[in-house]
């Protein structure tokens, strides 16, 4: 008999990734961005309403700290514009990162009484995330026209057509590295709080959070210049502001290195991934 | 015309339990530094040991041990076997969660497993939209439930409700909405886990119907695991039993429930009561020893039919707080299915126990055993309350007895064989 449509065998091969069937089971992955969607402010008084209120308040705590305080900010652009950018992109980058790294833990359960392709569930982050990221830009874009009506400046720029290919960037990156923290908590749990608290320390050495990377470099502690040189999210937030609100820089030398640096971590999660997927049950 | 659907061949799986992460890396450091100094593993669980016979100084135990069978398209295969011997890894495997060690399964056609109802859905959402997110996890496009929805819907009996999220349902609602939509679920072959043991009596009546009917009138293949032997006669036409992760028997479904449960009993008459393992509870004291007399005071191992038994219990206690004046005793009378035919249940009887405290034997007296003839388990739980949770000690096939056929309606005939019970009554016209 050779129409077996199943094989169930002991290893796969490292490269070995059954692309058809998730795309199979593309209807549950828009049903489960649709959960997603609809449950993520169950209860709460504001509903929608947080996802303007975080970037609106980031912005305005950045702005402080950064701007005033620290007296890093950016020269000929609004403060409050450049310190509402950065983060939401990063935020972006977080959320899908952190929630991507506790796949197999949180999923644990459903995982032990289903088959589905596992990939199907940090694709849905990636994409769920973009819902909150995408009305975020709006306000992002609504507070551009606000500052081009009340300042008649306008600080958006043409290299804007640029920003679908950041945004795929920073998609493979949280991607990747999220993939590849999962397959290791199914075994080490510390990972896991590790991330969570350096992850969010990692952005105040990312260029366009607290300010542009021409500042770091120039201002900044020496020691400090590898990890912004090396942070291939720091090319991306800083193009990213500077198509946006004209602060920053397109370092398109970065933006390659970022693009190969993200195919990679993305592909390194991906063959991993699938590796541990199969037997994540008995070790998790 | 007959076609294979599934074939498993030399199938084996093997659980590292050296190499299983303890969750910390941590603790893995300190496992890698006990190896090397020879040490024995600080954090090895004894009791994910399979079976205890194995020992302790194998690292690994083989929860599948080169299993092959062969099932073909419309049969319905019962696998059966007792805790632990190895029914839900080979659930697991051929539902694709976990990958085996050794061997391969072909399978030919869509595959559905239900190892448990609803996965999946979420409390927030409501029953409509939790009907379509259990049917996408479970491998439906989204034509296909709402070609069904209606149908689905009706099953679980949850109209009125529809648009109510599901956190608002009772457990049983929950639990029928599940099974609504594993039962409209077309796959052609479905692996289902004793998930019938769920929900009211007339639900389950339901689903096993659902069953036989998907199974016989649409030639799918089902997969079915189940404790109760009962059911898989019913619903199974072939089977296989498996002990320690070997096929030890398979063929027709009824000769599988032979085979399993006259195993059952060679094994338990080897083994002297006291020795046996295989029993529950906390173990502050245990059953050591069981008799069985008649009204005369003669020790009998059969007994005619509505006469008078006494069942003498003998325990040996190993702990000083068993709690007399809670002490709970169940005895249960159970046929060749493991249905529970008769039960003595101390907490409805009130019995006492203080004078417990000093001896170690309890008797059950049966003023008139009417029980049709055939031949019953006795199963003895021990307890501080009759809650599982509280119980000393449970154990099943502790004994068994012959009831021998009696002339209960006192007019010279004999009362014909068969499970359960007899009691006196009269019909009148």
């Amino acid at each position: 008999m050779k129409d077996y449509n199943i094989h169930i065998r002991p290893k796969r091969s490292l490269l070995e990734v059954d692309f058809r069937e998730i795309w199979k089971y593309r209807g549950l992955l828009r049903m489960l961005v649709y959960r997603d969607f609809v449950t993520y402010y169950k209860q709460t008084v504001l509903g929608p309403m947080w996802f303007f209120i975080q970037p609106l308040f980031i912005a305005a705590i950045n702005m402080f700290v950064f701007g005033q305080l620290a007296g890093i900010g950016p020269e000929g652009v609004p403060g409050y514009l450049f310190y509402m950018s950065g983060p939401i992109l990063w935020q972006y980058f977080q959320d899908t990162f952190t929630k991507t790294s506790s796949t197999f833990v949180e999923n644990q359960h459903v995982f032990g009484k289903v088959y589905f392709p596992r990939l199907i569930v940090p694709l849905t982050i990636l994409i769920s995330g973009l819902m909150k990221f995408g009305i975020q830009v709006l306000l992002l874009l609504g507070m551009i026209a606000f500052y081009y009506l009340s300042s008649n400046k306008l600080y958006i720029g043409w290299e804007v057509v640029y920003f679908p290919l950041i945004l795929i960037i920073v998609m493979l990156i949280s991607l990747g590295f999220g993939l590849i923290v999962s397959a290791l908590t199914t075994k080490y749990r510390d990972l896991k709080f590790l991330i969570d608290f350096s992850v969010p320390l990692l952005k105040y050495v990312t260029p366009g959070i607290a300010t542009t990377s021409y500042l770091i470099l120039k201002d900044l502690n020496t020691s400090l210049h590898p990890l912004v040189s090396y942070n291939p999210l720091g090319y991306l937030i800083d193009s990213f502001n500077y198509m946006f609100v004209g602060a920053g820089e397109m370092n398109w030398w970065g933006l390659a290195y970022s693009s190969v640096f993200a195919i990679s971590v993305a592909i390194i999660g991906i063959v991993i991934f699938n590796q541990v997927e199969r037997n994540f049950m008995d070790t998790v | 015309m007959s076609k294979t659907v599934i074939k498993v061949s030399d199938l084996s799986k093997v659980y590292d339990l050296g190499l299983v992460g303890t969750g910390t890396l941590s603790k893995d450091l300190n496992r890698l530094w006990a190896k090397t100094l020879g040490r024995p593993d600080p954090y090895s669980t004894l009791a994910e040991i399979n079976d205890q016979e194995l020992g302790s100084e194998s690292n690994s135990i083989l929860a599948l041990d080169n299993i092959n069978f062969e099932v073909e398209q419309g049969d319905v295969l019962g696998i059966i076997g007792k805790n632990g011997a190895g029914k839900s890894t080979l659930l697991k495997i051929l539902s694709r969660i976990t990958s085996p060690t050794h061997g391969e399964i072909k399978i030919k056609g869509r595959v559905a497993s239900l190892l448990e109802v609803g996965t999946g859905m979420h409390p927030e959402m409501t029953a409509k939209q939790n009907i379509y997110l259990n049917g996408s996890v479970m491998g439906m496009t989204r034509a296909e439930i709402t070609s069904k929805l209606n149908e689905i819907v009706d099953f679980a009996g949850v109209r009125k409700y529809i648009d109510t999220p599901i956190k608002r349902f009772s457990s049983g609602m929950k639990v029928r909405l599940g099974f609504a939509v594993a039962a409209f679920l077309e796959p052609e072959i479905l692996i289902v886990d004793e998930v019938l043991a769920v929900g009211d009596a007339d639900f389950q009546k339901r689903a096993v119907g659902k069953m036989k009917e998907v199974s016989k009138g649409e030639g799918r293949t089902v997969l079915f695991v189940s404790h109760n032997m009962s059911s898989i006669r019913n619903l199974c036409t072939k089977g296989v039993v498996i002990d320690k992760g070997k096929t030890v028997f398979s063929g027709s479904a009824n000769d599988c429930v032979k085979y399993y449960l006259s195993s059952g009993k060679n094994n338990t008459s080897k083994v002297s009561l006291s020795d046996r393992t295989d029993r529950f509870g906390n173990q502050k004291m245990k059953l050591i020893d069981v008799r069985f007399f008649n009204e005369h005071g003669d020790q009998v191992t059969e007994v005619i039919s509505g006469d008078l038994l006494r069942i003498q219990l003998s325990f040996e206690k190993y702990a000083d707080d068993i709690n007399y004046s809670l002490f709970f005793i169940g005895v249960n009378f159970q046929d060749d299915h493991e249905n529970n035919v008769l039960a003595f249940l101390s907490d409805e009887m009130n019995s006492s126990f203080m004078t417990l405290k000093d001896k170690n034997k309890i008797t059950l007296e049966i003023p008139n055993l009417y029980l049709r003839a055939g031949i019953y388990d006795i199963r003895v739980q021990t307890g501080s309350g009759p809650r599982r949770e509280s119980h000393y000690d449970t154990i099943s096939h502790a004994a068994s007895i012959q009831v021998l056929q009696g002339y209960l309606w006192e007019n010279g005939k004999l009362n014909r064989p068969g499970s359960f019970a007899i009691i006196p009554g009269k019909y009148e016209v």
